[in-house]
């Protein structure tokens, strides 16, 4: 049987997992085109998704990333 | 070098500066060295909740506007020397002031005291950053409803930006009974929903809410001795939880919780 408490924190839960959905939109941009930069350096890359995944154990970033080719190193001349 | 620790909670009226004076006395107890800041500005009431309204002669704002020395405006508690309040200004100086501003008070302090209490306003607008930029280390008061854990949570969150040395809850207000019977989150649960530990857990104590309408405290009530508990847990780091629901176990406590449930 479900006490008040029990209602009460399956509630609370909600809301702070909606406050967190909230917080990291503007963040997922920022992070996106730095990742891009530091990526762009070793790879060309053709697709980048940034998102977020909002549990209350806290964030889960995941970032996927296409790229066509690797670029290589040492070989240009100094 | 002092500690010093803001306490703060986001929400109003949860208890964030009766905990900051009764906090402030146990350690002095514990014979420490404590001076308690009110920086509510134009909404302070350390002073009151200490009794020490009638010998406020300069205040914060003064010591910040070069009007008096820091000294000059410290009152100490006659009822525990080692104990001493910065209280704030009754106007709203507040826009004049700045974290910076405070800062500097609260350095000016710091070699003459073993704490710096810091009482934060409500909210997480200018008055806030301006009482958390002089401190090191956060205590978040609050209570067991949801709406004080969604604005703690909240807080928590801002408080990760800056780069304090530890931060910690203390869940005010429990009722005993009302975690007995399935009716209130549990402290455990608030404590794992804001993934932060624990300091200190302060029962609703009608002693405590009486003795701070008189400015006095007890050493002697179920809510000072939580107190106690967690000024010790402030200065050794241990995390001693007082048991609010003891008095409501056993043969006499189910009695107590049926007639106060019934009342």
């Amino acid at each position: 049987m479900f006490t008040i408490a029990d209602m009460g924190s399956k509630r609370l839960e909600k809301v702070l997992i909606k406050d967190k959905t909230e917080e990291p939109k503007k963040l997922e941009e920022i992070l996106k085109s730095d990742i891009l930069n530091v990526l762009q350096d070793y790879m060309d890359v053709s697709n980048l998704t940034v998102n977020f995944n909002v549990s209350l154990d806290g964030y889960k970033l995941c970032i996927n990333a296409d790229a066509k080719r690797v670029k290589s190193f040492g070989i240009l001349p100094r | 070098m002092a500690r010093k620790i803001v306490l703060t909670s986001g929400k109003g009226g949860v208890g964030k500066t009766t905990i900051c004076a009764n906090l402030g006395v146990r350690l002095a107890n514990l014979g420490f060295r404590v001076v308690l800041i009110d920086v509510d500005i134009g909404l302070n009431n350390l002073d009151v909740v200490m009794g020490v309204e009638n010998k406020v002669l300069f205040d914060l704002a003064d010591v910040i506007k070069a009007k008096c020395r820091v000294k000059q405006a410290l009152i100490q508690d006659s009822r525990y020397p080692s104990l001493y309040i910065l209280p704030s200004a009754h106007t709203d100086a507040g826009e004049r002031i700045s974290g910076e501003n405070v800062k500097n008070v609260v350095d000016l302090l710091d070699s003459n005291f073993d704490y710096i209490l810091i009482d934060c306003p409500a909210g997480v607008d200018a008055g806030f950053h301006r009482a958390v930029f002089s401190a090191n280390e956060a205590l978040v008061i609050v209570t067991p409803h949801i709406s004080s854990i969604r604005d703690a949570d909240k807080v928590l969150s801002i408080l990760s930006s800056y780069n304090l040395f530890s931060t910690g809850i203390v869940v005010n207000r429990v009722r005993g009974d009302l975690l007995l019977s399935g009716d209130m989150i549990s402290v455990e649960k608030i404590s794992e929903l804001l993934g932060t530990s624990i300091v200190g857990v302060i029962p609703e104590d009608d002693e405590v809410s009486t003795l701070s309408s008189l400015g006095a405290f007890s050493l002697n009530s179920a809510g000072t001795r939580a107190f106690s508990l967690l000024a010790e847990n402030v200065h050794n780091g241990t995390k001693k939880v007082y048991d609010c629901t003891l008095k409501y176990r056993g043969f006499i406590g189910t009695l107590r919780r049926n007639i106060k449930k019934r009342v």
